[in-house]
């Protein structure tokens, strides 16, 4: 009865709107982009430095956020109805702005921010130059702390709901026959929670990679993220730069789409009703 | 066991403030008009600068073009999402994964490389500094949400009624307005709502896409942090939160007022 074409039609202008932006967003109209300039970046010293340091500041980021976000979910879960009205706090981090978080970064990390006066007060500085570079340092814990602020709580929410999801019974018999606490949570819930812990992983390394507003704004002037080079590149008016750039942005798309690809591949979603076959009289 | 407790509520309490102190270390700064370097809290509280800056002619064009974006925006992406986000939900076919990983590209793929690369294209054609070419930008970082949302909505509610309805003698249209359409409003809310917030905290799509023509409130916010003006920042950022919570909250109550749903309104 149906016509096998009719989702295909209703993808179409979805499908067709995704594959033109991505694929025009590859630089056919830049003139003169060609192998030469590949190599030029990847010899550069300058971008073997960025692709480094943007990759290990998005592999911290995501570690410390997906360990502490699941830590905050079991937290939570074990407080049982005391996890409801952290839930509803945790919804804030994840509706601020990126920008928002990064101008209280500065507020409160700066060496004249809030820390460094409570330092003053309790008399371990005696001014703001003894307090330790926490914003544009080269260790980027200013841009990572943005990344916590916004990914811990996104972490611990998703975990949180998956966890909900599972029956508790599981942990009640792991209890009845003996298990501790941290066995239960450690031997029974986290192999049930690994691959939502590996969707979010996932998705906050690819943000922390390919952010441009919170390193441009809170970097070292020592090193760039890629994103941050790329677009410096980009606004340069001499045309191999911006040739140069372009070669960047292929190189950190073709890094995004593998890590899509590993997300599609390993994160198999639970539908949640089974699908009709579309055969079906 | 005791003891395990005490972790517990240690662990939520200091998530709590965490979450909540930068908020209220904003409205301390928003609303502060002296704080020299030793000093815990502001040495002069006013809402004199407050006034100035909430008027500025400036601040009134970027809201006001912050939203045009956003509600266009989020018209933008519903359309394009509800036919992919059903076909994708209901019916399976081949391709069906592919369309998946399609539209959870915009997540994967940094959006200050897509924009630049697409900057050159928008200028050959004339939509750099317009309305529309920071609009698709703008729609192409919403999609993956709303598509999400869409998708376990329709599969959740199935065809069946659909399907009685079309058996009943409903035309298409009839069966869209009638059926479908009261049936996924609540996840087009949630759809909604996440188009709209994505458009809304845009910054360096806006930037190269608009070329300075365009002037949103994270544009307009920018300038102040790199300055280390954050007096200026904060109150920019406050007007940032509230403006969308308010324009979110207004969204669900007129939706909220036509479909007397409250169950299943949150992402």
């Amino acid at each position: 009865m149906k016509a096998a074409s009719k989702p295909y039609l209703l993808a179409a202008p979805l499908v067709l709107f995704l594959t033109l932006t991505f694929g025009l967003s590859l630089g056919y109209e830049i003139s003169g982009l060609t192998l030469r300039h590949f190599l030029a970046v990847l010899w550069n010293r300058d971008f073997v430095v960025s692709l480094v340091a943007t990759l290990s500041v998005a592999a911290v980021a995501t570690l410390v956020s997906n360990v502490g976000g699941a830590a905050l979910a079991f937290a939570m879960l074990k407080a049982r109805a005391g996890g409801e009205w952290v839930r509803h706090i945790l919804q804030l981090p994840v509706i601020m702005p990126h920008l928002v978080v990064t101008v209280v970064v500065f507020h409160i990390f700066a060496q004249t921010g809030v820390l460094a006066r409570l330092a003053w007060w309790l008399g371990f500085i005696d001014g703001p130059n003894q307090f330790p570079l926490l914003v544009f340092d080269h260790l980027a814990i200013g841009i990572m702390l943005v990344y916590l602020y916004k990914q811990i709580p996104f972490v611990a929410m998703v975990c949180f709901d998956s966890l909900r999801g599972i029956s508790h019974r599981f942990g009640d018999v792991g209890e009845n026959l003996g298990a501790t606490p941290w066995q239960v949570a450690t031997r029974i819930y986290l192999p049930l929670l690994k691959p939502t812990l590996m969707a979010t992983a996932l998705i906050t390394f690819a943000f922390a990679f390919g952010a441009f507003e919170v390193p441009f704004l809170l970097g070292t002037p020592l090193w760039r993220t890629l994103p941050v080079e790329a677009y410096l590149l980009h606004i340069n008016i001499d045309p191999d730069a911006q040739a140069r750039s372009m070669a960047i942005n292929v190189i950190i798309a073709a890094i995004s789409l593998g890590l899509a690809l590993v997300y599609s591949s390993t994160v198999r979603e639970v539908s949640h009703v089974r699908h009709s076959d579309g055969e079906r009289p | 066991m005791k003891w395990g407790r005490a972790v517990v509520h240690l662990v939520m309490w200091t998530a709590a403030v965490a979450c909540v102190s930068p908020l209220l270390s904003l409205i301390v700064l928003a609303f502060s008009a002296q704080w020299p370097f030793p000093h815990l809290l502001p040495s002069l509280f006013t809402a004199d600068h407050l006034a100035e800056l909430l008027l500025s002619p400036r601040l009134v064009e970027a809201v006001t073009t912050s939203l045009a974006l956003a509600l266009l925006t989020t018209v933008a992406t519903l359309l394009l999402v509800f036919p992919a986000a059903k076909a994708a939900g209901l019916y399976s076919f081949r391709g069906r994964e592919a369309l998946k990983l399609l539209a959870l590209m915009p997540v994967m793929m940094p959006a200050a490389t897509v924009t630049m690369g697409l900057h050159y294209f928008m200028i050959r054609v004339g939509l750099a500094g317009t309305m529309l070419g920071v609009v698709i930008v703008h729609t192409v970082f919403a999609v993956p949400y709303a598509f999400r949302i869409l998708m376990y909505v329709f599969e959740i509610m199935g065809e069946q009624q659909e399907e009685q309805a079309a058996m009943l003698g409903a035309g298409p249209l009839m069966v869209f307005s009638a059926v479908t359409l009261p049936l996924v409003m609540p996840g087009m809310v949630a759809a909604a709502t996440m188009s709209f917030i994505i458009s809304f905290s845009q910054y360096i799509t806006t930037f190269i896409i608009g070329g300075g023509r365009l002037l949103t409130v994270p544009l307009l916010l920018v300038p102040h942090v790199q300055g280390g003006e954050l007096h200026v920042a904060s109150v920019y950022s406050l007007v940032f939160i509230f403006t969308a919570l308010a324009a979110l909250v207004l969204l669900r109550a007129v939706v909220r007022h036509y479909y007397r749903e409250t169950y299943f309104l949150n992402p």
